[in-house]
């Protein structure tokens, strides 16, 4: 719960000013640095534990660091400058830090391994901007802002932003896991940490696996506590959230759990009461209806930062204000469990494979792209001749799955498709969303699951650890065998299910209508109204009539209506 | 007669060798030539089955689609002519006859034909267009409009590898649908169905071959498997869900799903149904006297019934909704 920005060029005090002004939510606490020929700013809750005191200063360097580093250190920041040297490998946590070199001019950023936290950066007249937010570099009043559509091509495809590019020209932002140099306007980026697959025959033996899964995640767990005596959990009534709340249970914190309230559509509400039952555990539901969500509609997508085309967001942010209202300054959550051990999202592509060829040629990343349910095949139906013309060319969402779904850093199907689903769906969507919805109120959110270590360790246990038969993380259910009820822990797992279709077709229809009217699609010219109108009408598509589909597919336009609003046309201000 | 390429609407006199008089472009039918619809109607009637284009469909699917789509024909169209004949005859006697007896007697006649007249017209179960009508049409067709991008073609599997990837058999499904034809196994898997469900499907003769034995091999790794039949309402595919849950090589003592059809499912497909194959329908194995009564007579495919709906009957039924899913 921190934020950083800077700059190596012409610069001065009220521009960081301006800058970290523009994440005044991000603590209460700010710090600037002013050099000859650049600048660092930081922002942060004072009293944090594990957090940075202000902007580290020595002759020959200067560091900020936003966020934690697992185990705690004592000051991020000077962590940041002794892994300079030494390289971050090893380095585990949600950070993201400016390191300026002042005899050598040189500004390098890194980002942590799993992309918790973010960073921006743009550089224009001859100066390099750096910053936690988007809404940060847009409050440089010079910075010229021109939407992307290549970049919502993809988020139309995906729900959310992939890779370093995002939906204005000219911004780009550093990839989890990677470190930049910066001098003289040149960036050079590589990564210190990428996951791969390296089976552990040992691991066949399933007594050994499920000993070190349980070591790890228990370490996981307990390197993310840094000193706080009081902790929140989110719970979902899966067993991921539910080992997380174990793991806190027995590391002697107080803990209070928050799982989510849907009314008569909840799905998973019973379970989470029988895991906080069986812990111990006090619980608190966090009512979220189409109401609670169309009240905060505009403050979400703000604090959002980029636009995020799933629904849960909103109900997470309900989740935060319950847990801050609760005086918690810290919660974790089980996010990571399905993109690290396996689980259910993998059957689809499975699923595909056994049968592919039969009827089409469809690459595997096709397939993988359709997986998504958003907008992929779509395009001719929903894109204006003139957005598909401003798009280009085929390929540019294949490309991102690339070094992955064919990746010879894994030696399995399963495994390359976790090192695909870690790069993507957890590192630029489940992460930064968490991360983004905790900050909206001011809290620090810590993923376990997303632990370096761990993750190795999940890449070094064989497939059928993961996916046996049908049962998905495998590992992980027998770990917790024994230690939760059977029912939670052998219990199939759906997935959340957020009843956006219902919302909307309710109290959030207005909203939508406004945000999709005829005129709003016709003055942005990038989608045909036919198509808009048909998906508010609520018709599902042929091929799969899940209703939801619907309700996701237009929070997903709104979304991306909202944020250009906010973002292209108020510049990222904060809107009222 | 409107042109679907163009979208001109001609008169017949402006129209020369059945080509459109705006585009110069060749129409495939006119029904001033014989033909029994027009391409507009042809087309709506692809654009049916392909749910606009958003579904891949079968020729069986589009053969039915044009049964339901030919002028003039009703479901209940015989039964209205047997009633108008009664009654013209009846008429007709009266009128002509100066004798009472023999207007009787007359009427008598008319009416013990035209019952078995009746029930002949009736029980045939003949399809309004004949497959060979309909073959000529879908030629015409293609040769002057092209095949359909939207049409299920089948590609050759005899080279098709499984997967070459090893780790992925090592794995199962949640559930399986067993379909008594490949082409209905050949509709899911076009659609996505597998993908969008993790759903296995098979048919029980074995297709599709080349990861036939694979499939049930993974399927056998679920004990807690979701298995569901899916077939044409004859006395075979009535049976389908018994023989499953029957069968050592297949869920013995497992429960199975029968999603449909059977023949409570044909009341609103009085018009497409057909002469059983195989006649009469024993009791028994899972069809009871009131089906094997029905069955003997007649016959309702899978394929009557639009893409669009049979894929929504499975999914209603694989979504736990216990209510009939094709009724």
């Amino acid at each position: 719960m921190s934020g950083i920005c800077g700059y190596v060029g012409a610069g001065s005090s009220a521009l960081l000013d301006r800058m970290l002004g523009a994440i005044d939510y991000r603590g209460d606490t700010s710090d600037t640095l002013i050099l000859d020929n650049a600048g660092l700013g930081y922002r942060w809750w004072q009293g944090r534990p594990g957090k940075s005191h202000g902007i580290e200063r020595e002759n020959t360097f200067a560091v900020a660091c936003a966020g934690t580093f697992a185990p705690a250190v004592n000051s991020p920041a000077i962590e940041v400058h002794r892994r300079i040297d030494l390289g971050f490998d090893g380095a585990d946590g949600a950070f993201a830090a400016a390191h300026f070199d002042i005899e050598a001019e040189m500004l390098t950023l890194v980002r942590d391994p799993f992309g918790v936290r973010s960073l921006y950066y743009t550089v224009h007249a001859g100066t390099f901007y750096f910053a936690s937010e988007l809404k940060q570099l847009l409050a440089i009043e010079i910075l010229p802002i021109e939407i992307d559509p290549v970049v919502v091509h993809k988020y139309l495809t995906f729900s959310f932003v992939p890779g370093e590019h995002i939906p204005i020209k000219g911004i780009r932002r550093l990839l989890p896991g990677h470190v930049a140099r910066v001098k003289h306007g040149v960036v050079e980026s590589e990564p210190y940490f990428a996951p791969s697959e390296n089976i552990d025959r040992l691991l066949s033996d399933q007594n050994e696996a499920v000993r070190r899964t349980r070591i790890g995640w228990r370490r996981a767990v307990e390197n993310r506590l840094n000193g706080e005596q009081r902790v929140g959990v989110f719970l979902s009534g899966g067993i991921d959230s539910a080992g997380v709340a174990y793991w806190l249970a027995r590391s002697g914190v107080d803990v209070e759990c928050f799982s989510l309230d849907f009314g008569n559509e909840s799905v998973e509400r019973e379970q989470a009461r029988i895991v906080a039952d069986h812990l111990d555990l006090p619980l608190r539901f966090v009512a979220a209806d189409g109401a609670d969500i169309d009240a905060i509609f505009l403050d979400l997508v703000w604090k959002l930062d980029l636009p995020f085309g799933d629904p849960v967001t909103g109900p997470q942010y309900l989740l935060a204000r319950a847990a801050r209202e609760a005086d918690l300054e810290t919660v974790f959550n089980g996010e990571g469990g399905d993109q690290l051990f396996g689980g259910w999202t993998n059957k689809p592509m499975i699923s595909a494979e056994i049968y592919a060829g039969l009827y089409a040629e469809e690459s595997r990343e096709e397939t993988y792209l359709r997986s998504y349910h958003r907008f992929y095949g779509e395009e001719d139906a929903l894109y204006t001749s003139q957005f598909k013309a401003d798009v280009g060319g085929p390929g540019q969402r294949r490309s991102h799955l690339a070094p992955y779904v064919s990746s010879d850093t894994a030696t399995t199907f399963l495994g390359r498709m976790r090192l695909a689903d870690i790069a993507l769906k957890g590192s630029q969507n489940i992460l930064p969303r968490a991360e983004r919805t905790a900050n909206a109120w001011g809290l620090d959110v810590r993923v376990p699951l997303f632990d370096r270590q761990l993750a190795e360790h999940a890449f070094a246990l064989p497939s059928t650890m993961k996916l046996r038969g049908a049962a998905e993380k495998y590992v992980l259910k027998l770990v917790l065998q024994n230690r939760l009820p059977d029912d939670i822990v052998w219990r199939r797992k759906f997935g959340m299910s957020v009843p956006m279709t219902e919302w909307q077709q309710g109290p959030l229809g207005t909203t939508m209508r406004d945000l999709l009217s005829s005129n709003a699609i016709r003055t942005r010219g990038m989608f045909r109204e036919a198509y808009v109108e048909r998906l508010l009408e609520g018709r599902v598509h042929p091929a799969d009539p899940r209703r939801r589909r619907i309700g996701e597919r237009l929070w997903t336009l709104a979304m991306l209506e909202a944020w250009m609003r906010i973002f292209i046309d108020g510049r990222g201000r904060k809107p009222t | 007669m409107i042109c679907i390429r163009c979208d001109y609407d001609s008169k017949r006199r402006e129209r020369f060798q059945r080509t459109c008089p705006k585009c110069r472009k060749s129409f495939a039918f006119d029904p001033n030539g014989g033909d029994i619809l027009t391409d507009l109607a042809f087309q709506n009637a692809i654009n049916a089955v392909s749910s606009n284009g958003h579904l891949r469909w079968g020729v069986e699917h589009l053969y039915y689609e044009v049964c339901r789509r030919r002028p003039g024909w009703r479901p209940h169209g015989r039964t209205l002519i047997v009633v108008a004949s009664l009654v013209l005859v009846f008429f007709a006697t009266y009128i002509v006859s100066a004798h009472p007896y023999a207007a009787y007697a007359t009427l008598f006649t008319g009416v013990v034909f035209i019952i078995y007249a009746g029930r002949w017209l009736t029980s045939r179960n003949q399809l309004p267009v004949t497959l060979k009508k309909f073959n000529r049409m879908w030629e015409r067709w293609q040769q002057i409009h092209g095949r359909p991008e939207s049409v299920l073609t089948r590609r050759s599997t005899r080279d098709t590898p499984v997967t070459s990837e090893p780790d992925v058999v090592e794995y199962s499904f949640d559930r399986v649908v067993i379909c008594d034809r490949a082409r209905t196994v050949d509709l899911l898997l076009a659609n996505n169905f597998h993908f969008e469900n993790n759903c296995a499907v098979l048919s029980i003769e074995g297709y599709p071959p080349h990861v036939f034995e694979t499939v049930r091999t993974m399927l056998r790794r679920n004990p807690r498997l979701e298995i569901y039949a899916l077939h044409d309402a004859t006395g075979a595919g009535c049976r389908l869900a018994h023989r499953l849950a029957h069968d050592a090589d297949w869920f013995e003592g497992r429960e199975v799903i029968d999603v449909g059809l059977r023949p409570h499912h044909a009341k609103r497909y009085r018009g497409l149904l057909i002469e059983p194959k195989h006649k009469p329908v024993p009791v028994g194995n899972g069809v009871s006297k009131k089906e094997a009564s029905w069955l003997s007579v007649y016959s309702l495919e899978l394929a009557a019934l639009r893409p669009e709906q049979i894929i929504r009957a499975v999914f209603i039924a694989i979504s736990g909704h216990h209510h009939d899913s094709f009724g």
